[in-house]
This record gives C-alpha cells, sequence and structure tokens, in this order.
C-alpha cells in the first residue's frame, strides 16, 4: 500500500516441457515396473499409463527452470482505476481475474467503446451512439466503385 | 440445418455486446486523430485534460507522430499495413492504405504536456498504452555552468555518449506517486482527445465535416504524389 495506491505484482510460471519428453519418462518408468514387479504391459490400464505421465510430468518440473513472466498492477483506490503493465491475454484476462479474485472487485477493461459509454453525453447523443455503425471514409469501396484520387477532389 | 447444428451457447451479457458492437470505435478515433493532428499543426488546444484555472498557453498541447503505425482494412479480409520509421506524418502508403478503406489500428505519438514529453503508441483494439516512455523527472536539472578549466570536447574526436545527470533518490513511494501522476496526465489527455472525437462522431457535422476533410486530406496528398515533376 502506498497511500492510496495498492500495488501488487503477478507472476505467472509456465513450463515448456516437451511431450515427447514426458512420454519417454513415462515409458522409462513403465518399463521399470515391468521389469521389477513382473508385470504384463497389456495389463496398463489408461488410467494407469495417465497417472504414471502425471507423475513424470510432476518430476519433470521439478527439474525445469519455468518460464517466469511478471505483471505489476497499480490499483488508485480513490479513482477506481486499475493500471496493468502487461500486454496480451495476460493482461486482460488472467491478471484481471486474478485481481478479481484477491480484491472481489469487478474489472472491466476500458477500450475506446467502453470509455464512449462513460462519456457524459446528453440522452440524445446517447441514443446516436447506440445506433451507431461504423462509418466508411470512402462509401465507393463499399459499393466496389474505386475512384481515382484526383476525381475525388474534385 | 440440423437440429443440433443450432448455437445453443448463452448469449453474452447485453452491455457486453453493446461494448463489443462499437469495436470501430477505436480505430476511426486514431484515424481521426492522425488527420486532426496533421490538420491542426500538430497542436491542440485541450483545457479539459487539466485542472480548471490552468492558463491558455499551458493547456496547449504538442504532438508528433512517431515511429509506428499499423493499419487494418474494415472489410471481410482484414488486410494489414505495417509502417515504421521516421516520416509517417506525411507517408504516401498510410494514405493509399486509408484511401483503400484500412484504419489506424495502432499508432505512436510524441506529446509534449508543458516541458514534459511522452512517447507512447495507442492501440485501436484494447485502448492500451504500448511502449509509454515517461519524461525524465529524477535527474538533477543541468543547470550547472560549464567549467572554464574543463577543454570542450573535441568535435572530431571519437563520439562521447551524453553525460549522465545524477539521479534523484527518492523513496519508492514517491517514486510511484509520481509516475502514476505521470500516467495520468498522459491518459487525461488521450481521455479529452477521445471525448473531443466522439462528439465530433455523434454530430451531423461528422459526415458534412470531419470526413470530407479527412477524405481531402487523403486525396491532396495522393494527388501530391501522383502529380508529374
Amino acid at each position: 500500500m502506498f497511500g492510496e495506491l495498492v500495488a501488487v505484482c503477478y507472476r505467472e510460471d509456465r513450463y515448456a516441457i516437451p511431450r515427447a519428453l514426458i512420454k519417454r519418462e513415462a515409458r522409462r518408468r513403465l518399463d521399470t515396473i515391468v521389469r521389477e514387479e513382473g508385470k504384463d504391459p497389456r495389463s496398463f490400464g489408461r488410467a494407469f499409463v495417465k497417472a504414471v505421465e502425471a507423475a513424470a510430468l510432476a518430476e519433470l518440473k521439478t527439474k525445469t527452470i519455468p518460464r517466469t513472466r511478471l505483471c505489476d498492477v497499480v490499483w488508485d483506490t480513490k479513482r477506481g482505476e486499475l493500471r496493468v503493465f502487461g500486454r496480451g491475454a495476460l493482461a486482460t484476462e488472467r491478471v484481471a481475474s486474478l485481481v478479481e479474485r484477491t480484491f472481489q472487485i469487478r474489472v472491466e477493461l476500458a477500450s475506446y467503446p467502453a470509455r464512449a459509454f462513460g462519456l457524459d453525453l446528453g440522452s440524445r447523443a446517447g441514443g446516436v451512439l447506440d445506433r451507431l455503425a461504423p462509418g466508411w471514409l470512402f462509401p465507393d469501396l463499399a459499393r466496389g466503385q474505386e475512384n481515382a484520387p484526383d476525381e475525388e477532389a474534385a | 440445418m440440423r437440429a443440433d447444428d443450432k448455437d445453443q451457447s448463452a448469449q453474452a451479457p447485453a452491455a457486453v455486446r453493446r461494448i463489443a458492437e462499437k469495436a470501430f470505435l477505436g480505430p476511426e478515433f486514431l484515424t481521426w486523430l492522425y488527420f486532426t493532428l496533421l490538420e491542426e499543426g500538430m497542436e491542440l488546444p485541450l483545457p479539459d485534460a487539466f485542472a480548471k484555472g490552468t492558463a491558455e498557453d499551458e493547456a496547449l498541447v504538442q504532438f508528433a507522430v512517431g515511429k509506428r503505425a499499423a493499419l487494418r482494412a474494415l472489410d471481410a479480409s482484414g488486410a494489414r499495413v505495417a509502417l515504421s520509421g521516421g516520416g509517417l506524418d506525411d507517408n504516401g502508403e498510410l494514405l493509399q492504405a486509408v484511401r483503400r478503406g484500412a484504419l489506424l489500428e495502432v499508432l505512436a505519438l510524441e506529446v509534449a504536456i508543458q516541458s514534459r514529453v511522452y512517447t507512447v503508441t495507442l492501440r485501436a483494439d484494447d485502448g492500451g498504452l504500448v511502449g509509454v516512455k515517461l519524461p525524465d523527472l529524477f535527474s538533477e536539472p543541468d543547470e550547472a555552468a560549464p567549467d572554464p578549466t574543463v577543454a570542450p570536447p573535441d568535435p572530431l574526436g571519437a563520439p562521447r555518449g551524453k553525460p549522465r545527470r545524477p539521479k534523484l533518490k527518492l523513496p519508492l513511494e514517491d517514486v510511484l506517486a509520481l509516475r502514476m501522476q505521470c500516467l495520468s496526465e498522459l491518459e487525461a489527455v488521450i481521455d479529452a482527445l477521445f471525448a473531443r472525437f466522439v462528439t465530433r462522431r455523434l454530430a451531423r457535422a461528422w459526415q458534412t465535416e470531419d470526413l470530407g476533410r479527412m477524405r481531402r486530406h487523403v486525396a491532396h496528398g495522393l494527388k501530391q504524389r501522383l502529380a508529374p515533376e
């Protein structure tokens, strides 16, 4: 807490372990079970193989350095504004979801349309905004009739 | 259509759909901003971005088009043009892309608010700011007179970097507050510009004045490039 600012840093660890490596490690474990316990490989059910793969993945994770991404979040409690210093889905989805769960607040993305609806417009302008459609800068393109620029100027 | 082909997923809430339907406002804003800045000589008075009572000359914000812009066509093709480097304020490729129906979806700007200069890239899709460079507020002001005993640098000698100014040592709380204040100042300018755009966009004058002005600018710019020497 820094006065009215709440500063939080979220860390996201991502393990990029190739699927082939997990398969190979699981295969090695299954071979060990067959060799040491004398079991028939055909008796291994799908659930058992999956459990061995999960155990192999857990072990590989302990040996792997994860890719870490840090994302700073500064919440101005007075203005009700949250600044997320990150990009992409990390900032717009995962961190927003974490902030919602941590602080029990609702996070809305301040995209331009959202800002437009947040502006103090009159009732007439508000109605126009509701019905607003994309404005073609060059309507002739929509009709498939592209004119030369000098014709446009004329 | 088979019975199970029907979309049975829950519909998004009305507020979310309402915002999603107006996604075109972002690219339209950046395109309007680009042409407005060019028309207005890269200088706009934005009193709404400052506290009441701010002097007129202090509410004057200067802009420069940065080194990055990207445009995307509004139609289903979604064709994209990415431009980088200097001279984007007078760029034929950009005008040609606009003429072919593309709108700006990324625009780099330099913004000078009073004596503070910011560098920022605006994104149209999520309203985010990318690559923000805040003014250097943490260095001691460089006001010391040059020392006469020290020889001036040799202009033909090896290039030497700009001497670093000593940094102010401020508590973390102050640094954070100062940086957030800078960001707020920049956002206030962008919000004021966007409010101005929305006001124009919703007025009848949009069709008669703003669109006409942008079309003329594009046509004039392209004509200049096509005209024989």
